[in-house]
């Protein structure tokens, strides 16, 4: 089962998908070709990774088991 | 000579122009497919060539937007974020509020909101203001799993783009002093 995470102001919105699950595949796919398109970032990691592990994706793999994403930054 | 025309109905449109449809006709009637957009911009019916067959048997499974939770944002940001600490980040964030990074470029301190030390390799000690677009609606620990990750991946950007000053200092716009021979 994969995860998708997408921070916002509830914590995070969560979508997730079975990899044989071709419908939820397909669902996750477009979510996260949707977010690329504005220009968020998705970082990959595997259960327990901390951040330092996590590596930055610009394809969905319908094998990860989390995708968190997150916001360009700037100067504040 | 051309491909069969297939009927169908529409399920579910995708943002990104593919669409899932079942299939009306013989002899995959039921067979629910994902039609791709069509380069020649037929949007009429589509052709064998431009779907993907999804297997007959599993039914859809529904997705919820949002899993059902009872922890409120702050809550649910905090265990993100607690998740993709070290444990040694985990202990600084229990017991301070803040925790370190360490990059190629310096001690990078997150868990002070426009107020985030850098202590370079070279010496010193600046103050810097990095925020993720949008972060007005984000819990504050959602704003920390952003500027985590972030720096995580990209330290030389993320000094790059900081605001920053010295300690007792006015702001100046980044990138971050010597960033840039280093």
């Amino acid at each position: 089962m994969g995860v998708m995470r997408i921070i916002d102001a509830t914590g995070d919105t969560i979508l997730e998908w079975a990899p044989d699950d071709l419908l939820a595949v397909a669902r996750a796919e477009a979510v996260f070709d949707d977010l690329r398109a504005r220009r968020q970032l998705a970082f990959v990691r595997r259960a327990g990774e901390s951040a330092h592990d996590a590596e930055r994706v610009a394809s969905f793999d319908p094998g990860a088991e989390e995708i968190i994403w997150v916001r360009p930054i700037a100067g504040g | 000579m051309s491909a069969p025309v297939l009927a169908f109905e529409l399920i579910e449109a995708f943002p990104d122009g593919r669409r899932l449809v079942r299939l009306l006709d013989e002899p995959l009637v039921g067979r629910r497919v994902v039609l791709h957009p069509d380069p020649t911009g037929d949007e009429r019916l589509p052709h064998f060539d431009q779907v993907s067959l999804l297997p007959p048997a599993a039914a859809p499974r529904p997705i919820p937007p949002q899993s059902a939770v009872s922890e409120s944002p702050g809550q649910r940001a905090a265990q993100l974020l607690v998740s993709l600490l070290t444990p040694s980040q985990r202990r600084e964030w229990r017991s301070r509020g803040c925790f370190s990074v360490d990059t190629p470029y310096g001690r990078v301190e997150l868990g002070r909101m426009s107020d985030i030390s850098f202590w370079p390799t070279s010496g010193g000690e600046y103050r810097l203001c990095v925020v993720p677009a949008g972060s007005n609606f984000l819990p504050d620990a959602d704003i920390w799993v952003n500027l985590l990750l972030v720096l995580s991946d990209d330290p030389k950007r993320f000094l790059a783009v900081a605001n920053w000053r010295r300690r007792c200092g006015t702001w100046h716009r980044g990138p971050v002093p010597g960033l840039a021979s280093r």
